[in-house]
């Protein structure tokens, strides 16, 4: 099953996520960023567990440290534990609505944040600042667009 | 995580993988800059004669300031060889553009698009055209990483440029700008005082401005005075940095120090290394004229700057 086309494909939508991650934008958007990268394991963890799943994301977190310059292994680590919550959840996450997905998504992300809030607080670097918490909110919002573009994608493709 | 922090192969790990995520970076990069080139195309001429017409009566104001500044510089230095201070501002200076990326909230930092092959190396200052921004904290072969003033991880060994009080500007995480920590509630700082590097910590050139003082609050309870500090380099809006080397003379003696010192021997070995560097780059400048005229106007920057200073200081 390990076709190449698959693999390029799922590679070339985690390119692009990391461009998002890094793309400059105002300063007022800073704490609203999607986090990008997780929500596009976590769609591929969903449709292609035997392809996307704990190991990659461990990797792509370090790559995001890498190109955030944040501690190495703070990303990985969150991301690993909220990869390991959607593979346990999913065949059951593909069943869901969007609207249920969606609600999915935001517990997630808030996982991941807390995750990350904890590491940087060790490092005394918490943010001081309640709009932190505000890209789990627009991770939501932007999960069915996400969701509905790759699920095209996927199809079109023959991904998986 | 830990190892990161305490451990050293880590960097080693991160340099690799830095170099082999430059090109993603680059990606991010290009077409922001490329709108910014059309719409520098797009621009009338009429806007430009303007603009060039500006830029001529300022630049002749200017040159007629730098032709004082050269009399009091030379001044200056006799002044200072006089009091056997060897303290030196000005070096080789190599401008830099920043890479068009957003870094991750927590972290201030910015990336400069000179690496290695620049001979660019870790510790090295990084100004702008209004102060110091940072500096060079990881070096990748085309892109090296800036930490900020502003960082919770800097601190700038700063002093006050009236009265000359000795302090160390730590970055604020909340505010984005400095505190000055560790100043007993009786010393004489004020409102508007002009912070400027010290030079003390021998990573930093001396007299370089850092920022300018915006709150002083005494509070008796506490045992030290909270100080604000506006930065004065432009942290957030700034596309080009300068980089500079500092004087060789300064990393002689910090070479001579060290070893007086009886220092750990890989230490002072890693002073040589920096030491071996400038001269390279002082055969590259000599060798392209367009390097050394850049180096020029910088070098013209620079003394904008010292005067700035000279004049808030008589």
């Amino acid at each position: 099953m390990a076709n190449s086309n698959t693999i390029f494909m799922i590679a070339l939508t985690f390119l692009l996520a990391l461009m998002l991650t890094m793309l400059p934008m105002p300063a007022w958007t800073v704490w609203l960023r999607p986090a990008w990268v997780l929500l596009i394991i976590i769609y591929w963890t969903m449709e292609t567990p035997y392809y996307v799943n704990v190991g990659l994301a461990w990797f792509s977190g370090i790559i995001l440290d890498v190109l955030n310059g944040t501690l190495l292994g703070e990303h990985a680590l969150a991301m690993t534990i909220v990869i390991y919550l959607v593979a346990r959840m999913q065949s059951r996450l593909r069943m869901f609505s969007l609207l249920q997905q969606g609600l999915m998504i935001f517990l997630f992300t808030l996982i991941y944040q807390f995750i990350l809030y904890c590491v940087q607080g060790f490092q005394g670097e918490v943010p001081r600042n309640y709009l932190y918490w505000s890209a789990s909110a627009t991770s939501m919002i932007v999960w069915p667009w996400v969701y509905s573009v790759l699920q095209s994608y996927r199809r079109r493709f023959k991904v998986g | 995580m830990i190892f990161d922090t305490r451990g050293s192969s880590i960097p080693q790990i991160r340099h690799t993988l830095t170099v082999a995520l430059t090109p993603v970076q680059y990606m991010v990069s290009m077409p922001v800059q490329w709108t910014g080139k059309i719409a520098k195309i797009v621009t009338t001429q009429d806007a430009l004669i303007k603009e060039n017409h500006e830029l001529r009566s300022r630049e002749l104001l200017l040159k007629s300031q730098v032709q004082r500044l050269l009399a009091v510089e030379s001044e200056n230095s006799q002044l200072k060889a006089l009091m056997r201070s060897s303290a030196q501002v000005q070096g080789k200076v190599l401008i830099a553009q920043l890479m068009a990326i957003d870094s991750d909230p927590f972290v201030h930092q910015v990336i400069v698009d000179k690496g290695s092959r620049d001979n660019v190396f870790v510790g090295q200052p990084v100004l702008d055209a209004n102060g110091v921004m940072g500096k060079v904290i990881q070096v990748g072969l085309l892109t090296s990483r800036v930490l900020l003033v502003n960082d919770p991880h800097s601190g700038v060994p700063a002093q006050i440029a009236r009265n000359g009080l000795r302090a160390i500007a730590m970055g604020d995480n909340f505010t984005g700008k400095l505190r000055l920590v560790n100043i007993p509630l009786t010393s004489d700082v004020r409102k508007n005082d002009v912070i400027v590097t010290s030079g003390l910590g021998e990573h930093f050139p001396e007299g370089y401005p850092l920022g300018v003082v915006t709150d002083v609050s005494k509070d008796p309870s506490l045992q030290f005075a909270v100080i604000t500090v506006e930065p004065s380099a432009e942290l957030d809006r700034a596309r080009e940095v300068l980089l500079v080397w500092p004087n060789k003379r300064l990393l002689d003696k910090k070479a001579v120090a060290t070893d007086e010192n009886k220092a750990v021997e890989n230490k002072s070995a890693e002073n040589k290394s920096d030491e071996t560097k400038p001269e390279e780059n002082k055969s590259t400048t000599n060798s392209s004229e367009k390097k050394s005229s850049e180096k020029k106007s910088s070098e013209k920057k620079s003394a904008e700057k010292k005067s700035g200073v000279s004049k808030i200081n008589g």
